[in-house]
């Protein structure tokens, strides 16, 4: 138990006498010093009425010693012994040692060891970093300033940023707008089924990537709309948890999409306008704009990617700025005290 | 600085800060003190914090459906109690917080029944206490 009121927990629960219950003595020293147990006598009257009777006072004593407040299922059950629960009611912990706790950083005498072990191995690992050679040479170039580094360093990054973001358009224009100009002028029955799988906006694709995931597939298969039941989630838990709850529920990789998407939709839940609605205006717009309709959870995925790699960009950009501007202030800071 | 890509491949707030086990188990009984005192925006914000720092602690998610339960968010409260279970599967405390989850939801009363009768059978301590508790509280 990793709380802290376990000895009271056992005190409170020491003096319950059930028939399927072992035996417990009621008047432990355990009980008696914690919290004081509740005697079946002082349960409420009960309205007379035979095998029911004894068995409402049996619910009622074995309710009044209730450490949490009964769940709504057994609260119909027992209405007046509800009043009669502990007002501050426990709170169970797992009991997992720290050891065998994952997701945690290692102790710091741990650490210290970890590190130890590796700097055998690290000091000769670094021997080639301190190269002036390859790409990233330039970094162990003692000749240059450290604002050609950064300059240097700006282009690199800049580049493979570059790269990267015209290998994802490429990408994006191979897979989808090739595609849907053929499909537009074959048929228009594919577009009406691109628009359904469409529906439901941002929300939708959260659904569909919770699909994958094992209890929501098992409402998906229920016929349960999984983009409402993700809104309602999204409403009550946030952004944030819903996407650290997909690393518990055994899919790490769905974390960042599921922030991504629940961030953006959050705003438009938060103002009540539906899903549906929302997903017809983006559509409306981008028919409009006749750049082709992102509609597939997919398409909205690499255009989310896209989006985020030329957010990387200007934060470069921003950090790079900073940094030189910071340096810049720094040095003329040093020439002002000169004079 | 985590990165998006470290977060898919499992890596956490926790392991990128130097956050020790033992800060977590702190940080988790104070949020169940918190809870305990019926304070619950408090414990509500402790444990979204530890949650989203440490998705792989069960008590995290343990007490946030306890937490989302007594709001009577049932479906938060499922979820979170559905995360808990596969991370703790074993742990009684886990499998309690569970089965009074699933005790809310109609559907999943039997199922909830079940995993009590195994609780009040199996399980010891506190567990147990309350498991058996619930189970003579919901009658034959």
């Amino acid at each position: 138990m990793r709380g802290p009121k376990a000895p009271a927990i056992r005190g409170r629960g020491g003096g319950m006498a059930f028939a399927h219950a072992p035996p417990m003595p009621t008047t432990s020293p355990v009980a008696n010093s914690s919290a004081p147990s509740r005697p079946a006598e002082e349960a409420p009257a009960l309205p007379p009425g035979g095998k029911a009777r004894k068995a409402s006072a049996s619910l009622a004593a074995g309710a009044a010693r209730l450490p949490l407040p009964l769940p709504a299922g057994v609260a119909g059950k027992s209405a007046p012994t509800l009043m009669r629960a502990p007002s501050r009611p426990a709170v169970l912990l797992p009991r997992l040692p720290p050891a065998m706790l994952r997701g945690y950083a290692a102790a710091a005498t741990q650490a210290a060891a970890k590190a130890a072990a590796k700097t055998g191995a690290s000091t000769k690992k670094s021997e080639p970093g301190t190269s002036t050679r390859g790409e990233w040479g330039f970094l162990n170039d003692s000749k240059l300033s450290i604002e050609d580094k950064l300059f240097l360093f700006m282009k690199l990054v800049q580049k493979k940023n570059d790269q990267e973001l015209n290998d994802k358009m490429r990408e994006y224009r191979d897979k989808y707008v090739d595609k849907s100009s053929s499909s537009s002028s074959t048929s228009k029955t594919t577009d009406k089924k691109t628009d359904d799988k469409g529906s439901g906006g941002l929300l939708g694709v959260l659904g569909s990537v919770f699909k994958s995931i094992p209890p929501f597939s098992l409402l998906s298969g229920l016929g349960i709309d999984l983009g409402d039941l993700v809104g309602k989630l999204l409403g009550s838990l946030g952004p944030q948890l819903l996407s650290a709850l997909t690393i518990p529920l055994g899919v790490p990789w769905a974390a960042p999409i599921v922030e991504q998407l629940a961030s953006k939709a959050l705003p438009s839940l938060l103002e009540g306008k539906s899903a549906k609605a929302a997903s017809t205006a983006e559509e409306k717009s981008s028919s409009a704009s006749g750049s082709g309709k992102a509609g597939t959870p997919d398409e909205k995925l690499e255009m989310l990617e896209i989006q985020r790699l030329v957010e990387k960009q200007n934060q470069m950009f921003t950090c790079i700025s900073n940094v030189l501007k910071t340096m810049h202030d720094t040095a003329m800071g040093a020439i002002h005290n000169m004079r | 600085m985590l990165s998006l890509e470290e977060v898919a491949k499992g890596r956490t707030i926790a392991e990128a800060q130097g956050m020790t086990a033992e800060l977590g188990n702190a940080i988790a009984r104070l949020a169940a003190g918190e809870l305990e005192a019926g304070r619950l925006d408090t414990a509500r914000a402790i444990l979204e914090g530890l949650a989203v720092t440490n998705p792989r602690d069960p008590a995290a998610w343990t007490l946030l459906a306890q937490l989302l339960r007594r709001q009577g968010e049932v479906y938060g409260a499922r979820l979170c109690a559905e995360a808990a279970i596969r991370l703790a599967p074993e742990e009684s405390e886990v499998r309690l917080a569970r089965a009074e989850v699933l005790l809310l939801i109609p559907a999943e009363a039997g199922a909830a029944r079940d995993e009590l009768a195994a609780l009040a059978r199996s399980a010891g301590g506190p567990a147990r206490d309350r498991a058996r508790t619930l189970l003579a509280a919901l009658g034959p």
